[in-house]
């Protein structure tokens, strides 16, 4: 049995170079601190990535998207195949997982500053990485074409058009026109389909290789406490010690995931009427009650500007920053304590909780 | 460390249990999948469908048409003497529409040059079967074509 | 017309054959036609002991396989303090 293995791998090795990549990944330490926990998020990320990349095609197999047959052919996977409501729910939680977990590795980086020189690039591909995600759950949350997906495709189309300046291409380019219609949804289609996936699939393996490249980072107090006492930051190697920690909190990710699809299967809301009111209590999904709750505040006109062009203007500078923090923060890039992004994340962290609870509640 | 007379070391071993119980986990998700992707989906097939004699009347003896049964093509012969035949017009070797050829009195698949005479054997070239007949009946002033399998059982025979 | 381009696909031996209209009688029980109901959209999400049985397989395996690789890193904690993989690193 040894002999073959070890057959198997010069084999394997000679025609593929696998020992050098795994010489290569052996060298790869994760430093053990109180912060190390943050570090599990990235890899729940990407499994729940692979989930979607599976469940995505083969709902693909039975959706059909048009106007006129998608209700229907998401009612026939909820109904007519089998486990099709399992599919469907699979994928809808792992997106809202997917979601939740991209929140909490946003903030933790941006609270630990993980930032700073050098990993400059990975915080920006991790932010567009960021907005891919959020565009792949809204766009998703259109395609059954029911009474909900409507009023989102509605609202959350009209809303960049009250970006100045570029706001009404913005709006024309994601309904494919001025009116939401038919070729809205065509459209959303393939973005969630086709545009979206290709090009997270592009910069996660950007994020990826990069994160490989420079390690992972460790928050600048832990660092500091170490340079004082004169001590190594203590480091597990990845093979295997983090691979077994990443599979056990894979599988209970996964079966979290299973509970919630079975004991919370995703809804259908009633068929589009053209000529209804909006519901009463309609509201966004989850992950923009925020936003929603933000621009419910802000008054009609603010210093004579309408107070939509305010509030998306203002966040839109918000995400600005927040992009460019590591060229905006320079005591975290010379290593320094930086109180005041600290604020600034705890404070974004704080109107996020608050505003999608009192979104959600009221 | 492995000694000699076992056939693993107990970290393979154990290894390999790990790979076995996560292969499980894949295995027991890989089953809904699969089962989802495998989808019979059956298309309906009407009872019978009815032909107006006067339509029928119409065609000139010796000649053919197409017509539609459910998701199945069918092709009806009216020949010289007057009978009037119907058969499913997929050729049984690989579901080409096969036509008529009036001057040969046989069915021609232009796919792979097959050939079913009048009764809708298959006399020449791939096709391994006959074509599909179906029964053809007169009630009234209509013709009620069916399917073997839907309609009646006597439509078994050519 | 050339190696790459395939002739045309029309039927060039006999005259275009005409169709003749024909009246289907659909079978009585009409199995699965008209349109899914939100009442059947709602009967298919509810839970079902089966389900839950499903569901308590798949945490027990994972609960399998979840011990196994504990023991393992377990395991492997221990080398690791014994200095075995700083050894090779």
């Amino acid at each position: 049995m040894e002999e073959q293995k070890i057959q198997v791998k010069k084999a394997l090795d000679e025609r593929l170079m696998l020992g050098a990549l795994i010489d290569l990944a052996r060298k790869k330490l994760v430093p053990v601190h109180k912060h190390t926990i943050w570090y599990y998020m990235g890899a729940l990320l990407l499994i729940l990535f692979m989930i979607q990349m599976v469940t995505g095609p083969i709902l693909l197999f039975y959706y059909k998207p048009t106007a006129e047959t998608a209700y229907q052919s998401v009612a026939e996977i909820m109904v007519k195949l089998p486990y099709g409501w399992l599919i469907r729910s699979v994928h809808h939680w792992a997106s809202n997982l997917m979601i939740l977990i991209a929140f909490v590795h946003f903030f933790s980086t941006f609270l630990v500053k993980a930032y700073r020189r050098p990993r400059e690039f990975t915080w920006l591909t991790g932010m567009v990485m960021f907005l891919l995600v959020l565009f792949l759950g809204y766009t998703g949350y259109t395609l059954p074409f029911d009474e909900r997906a409507f009023f989102a495709l509605n609202v959350g189309t009209d809303m960049p058009g009250a970006i100045p300046v570029v706001g009404q291409y913005v709006l024309e380019f994601l309904r494919g026109g001025a009116q939401v219609g038919a070729h809205t949804l065509n459209r959303f289609f393939a973005l969630h389909v086709g545009v979206l996936p290709l090009a997270l699939l592009a910069v996660l393996a950007i994020h990826i290789i990069l994160v490989q490249m420079h390690g992972m980072s460790v928050p600048v107090s832990i660092e500091k406490k170490a340079r004082e006492e004169k001590k190594k930051i203590p480091a597990k190697p990845m093979f295997p010690h983090f691979v077994w920690h990443d599979a056990i909190n894979g599988l209970v990710l996964v079966g979290l995931l299973f509970t919630l699809a079975i004991c919370m299967p995703s809804e259908l809301g009633s068929v589009i009427d053209y000529l209804k009111p909006a519901p009463v209590g309609v509201k966004p999904d989850w992950f923009f009650l925020w936003v929603y709750q933000i621009l419910k505040w802000i008054p009609t006109y603010v210093l004579g500007i309408e107070g939509e062009v305010v509030g998306i203007t203002g966040l839109a500078l918000a995400a600005v920053v927040i992009f460019c923090a590591p060229f905006v923060d320079w005591k975290s890039q010379r290593n320094e304590r930086s109180p005041l992004f600290t604020a600034f994340a705890v404070v974004s962290l704080l109107v996020f909780l608050v505003c999608t609870a009192i979104g959600f509640f009221f | 460390m492995k000694i000699k007379e076992s056939l693993l070391s107990r970290r393979d071993f154990f290894t390999g249990l790990i790979y076995g119980s996560l292969g499980s986990v894949a295995a027991y998700l890989a089953y809904p999948v699969v089962r989802f992707l495998y989808y019979e989906k059956k298309l309906p097939l009407p009872k019978a469908v009815t032909i107006t004699l006067a339509d029928i009347e119409k065609l000139a003896p010796n000649s053919a048409v197409y017509f539609q049964y459910g998701y199945l093509p069918g092709i009806l012969v009216r020949t010289e003497a007057g009978e009037v035949k119907a058969f499913s017009a997929k050729c049984t070797h690989l579901d080409c529409n096969v036509n008529y050829k009036p001057d040969t009195k046989t069915f021609h698949c232009a796919c792979h040059d097959g050939y079913f005479d009048i009764t809708g054997k298959n006399i020449a070239g791939p096709p391994p079967k006959p074509l599909l007949a179906f029964s053809v009946k007169q009630e009234g002033d209509v013709m009620v074509i069916s399917h073997p399998e839907e309609g009646g059982a006597e439509a078994k025979k050519a | 017309m050339n190696f790459f381009v395939s002739p045309p696909a029309h039927a060039e031996e006999a005259a275009p054959m005409k169709t003749i209209p024909a009246t289907e009688i659909k079978k009585e029980e009409a199995a699965g036609a008209g349109s899914i109901s939100l009442e059947a959209v709602e009967k298919a999400r509810t839970i079902t002991a089966e389900r839950i049985y499903w569901l308590i397989g798949l945490w027990l395996l994972i609960l399998l396989a979840a011990v196994l690789i504990r023991w393992q890193l377990r395991h492997d904690d221990k080398l690791y303090e014994e200095g075995y993989y700083t050894r090779e690193l």
